[in-house]
């Protein structure tokens, strides 16, 4: 008896459920000029202040491997891949060949499917020089060639712990390319807790005393003079005392 | 010719004269040129002659340091000085134009008094900015590689997006990671002439100086 129920069990075919698919992205391989912000993201902490929603008429882009953390509109990779693959990121082509978003980096790379070469020739053309230290100062140069309104930069800390090379030449090679970004009236954002454009406990107006308001936040700056006394002589003189301090 | 305190829109160069090793290089100013300006940082007048002089930080350290008569040799030269006090002994002094350099830019970084200077220069939309001395050498300290490069770079890319084109000596570290030139000919500087010059040798150390008080000769005002 128990072997017909298990007969006639196994002749009802369970109706196949539909698994739904996320249609697949589609991005953009040209470049859009005039969006209102391009996010620039690196792997510093404050990569987490980056919405997880995309605002409307923007553009997130990634460095390396951030497309781990955030949905990237494009990727770029200025070292060479196979030694970053090799050295750190072992899935690295086959998650961008997945992903599918373009690839931009200095060669060109027949493993990657979406691969994008850095148009080196008419970034120098624009700028005038070649001063790239990092992935993100090729990504800002490109982003400010594009003309949005406002560039954010997340992640990009520059963090004052780090090593001696990051913090000497490649902070000042931000800040310079966020110059740039100034010059062409392009706004940018810097994430809290980055150190770009920001001197080590100090303030931002050499020979200034910077004091803010309690209610308002705003800033209030005075000279800052010798000895805190505003006066001057037009001579002085140096004078040997007896004293003990 | 004497300057007048009110800066020269549209010239065709802005020369910044700094400290750096490289200052030697800077042309000498010609009477009549009228399209080029050469501006100077600090103490600098005493090996260059300069058009404008900028300092950014408090003034009667240099009475200590460099010239025991400062103030007495800045009026007699007589060119316009620019700081961030206000100096009533000095005959020709301004403030350096920080507010007008915040509404324009919106942006406050000034690690040095170059960065000042770079970006007093950008509003007055000259041709060109060369720069002499501004060399942010990685043996001067750690702390002035590590951020004044960066605050000087800022404003060198502020000048150049705005089609401002910029020159520095093969020697400066500024927008590379190496130097390039040699210093061909290099000139020292004249040694330094501040009050501390009249302590004994053997004094100038950090405790025995503690002996030492700077007075005033004359009112303060």
């Amino acid at each position: 008896m128990n072997k017909v129920k298990e007969a006639e069990g196994a002749k009802k075919v369970e109706p196949i459920k539909e698994v739904k698919k996320e249609p697949k992205r589609v991005y953009n391989m040209n470049m859009v000029k005039g969006l209102d912000s391009i996010f620039i993201l690196g792997r510093g902490q404050s990569l987490g202040y980056c919405p997880t929603k995309k605002p409307d008429k923007s553009e997130f882009w990634g460095c390396n491997n951030i497309y781990k953390a955030r949905e990237v509109d494009r990727l770029f990779i200025m070292h060479d891949i196979y030694i970053t693959q090799f050295n750190r990121k072992a899935e690295i082509i086959k998650e961008a060949n997945e992903k599918g978003f373009p690839v931009y980096t200095l060669g060109k790379y027949e493993e990657l499917k979406n691969n994008i070469q850095y148009p080196m020739p008419e970034v120098i053309k624009e700028f005038g020089i070649a001063y790239f230290l990092t992935n993100i100062s090729y990504m800002l140069a490109l982003a400010i060639m594009q003309k949005p309104k406002k560039i954010f930069l997340l992640g990009v800390d520059m963090d004052f712990g780090t090593s001696n090379e990051y913090m000497q030449n490649e902070k000042s090679n931000i800040e310079y390319w966020l110059g740039q970004a100034v010059g062409r009236g392009i706004e940018f954002s810097i994430a809290k807790g980055s150190t770009l454009l920001k001197r080590k406990g100090r303030n931002n107006y050499y020979g200034m005393k910077v004091t803010t308001e309690k209610d308002t936040n705003v800033i209030h700056l005075e000279p800052e003079y010798s000895y805190g006394k505003p006066k001057s002589a037009l001579k002085y003189k140096i004078v040997k005392v007896r004293h003990n301090l | 010719m004497q300057k007048s305190i009110d800066f020269v829109k549209d010239l065709d160069k802005i020369i910044i004269l700094a400290q750096g090793p490289s200052w030697y290089q800077c042309p000498d100013l010609v009477p009549g040129r009228e399209g080029t300006e050469i501006w100077g940082s600090n103490v600098i007048y005493r090996e260059h002659a300069v058009d404008r002089l900028f300092f950014g930080h408090a003034l009667k350290g240099h009475f200590f340091n460099d010239d025991m008569n400062f103030f007495e040799n800045l009026n007699k030269i007589g060119m316009p000085i620019y700081t961030n006090g206000i100096y009533k002994v000095l005959n020709n002094c301004a403030r350096i134009p920080v507010l007008e350099i915040l509404e324009e830019f919106k942006v406050g970084f000034f690690l040095n008094v170059i960065a000042y200077m770079i970006a007093t220069a950008i509003l007055q939309r000259p041709k060109t900015i060369d720069m002499y001395g501004v060399d942010m050498r990685p043996d001067a300290n750690y702390e002035y590689l590590i951020n004044e490069k960066g605050t000087v770079e800022f404003w060198c890319g502020v000048a150049m997006g705005r089609g401002i084109k910029i020159a520095n000596t093969k020697e400066s570290y500024v927008m590379k990671i190496k130097q390039e030139g040699n210093f061909p000919g290099f000139k020292p500087k004249v040694p330094q002439n501040g009050l501390f010059t009249l302590i004994p040798k053997e004094e100038r150390n950090v405790e025995a100086m503690k002996n030492y008080v700077l007075l005033p000769i004359g009112e303060e005002i």
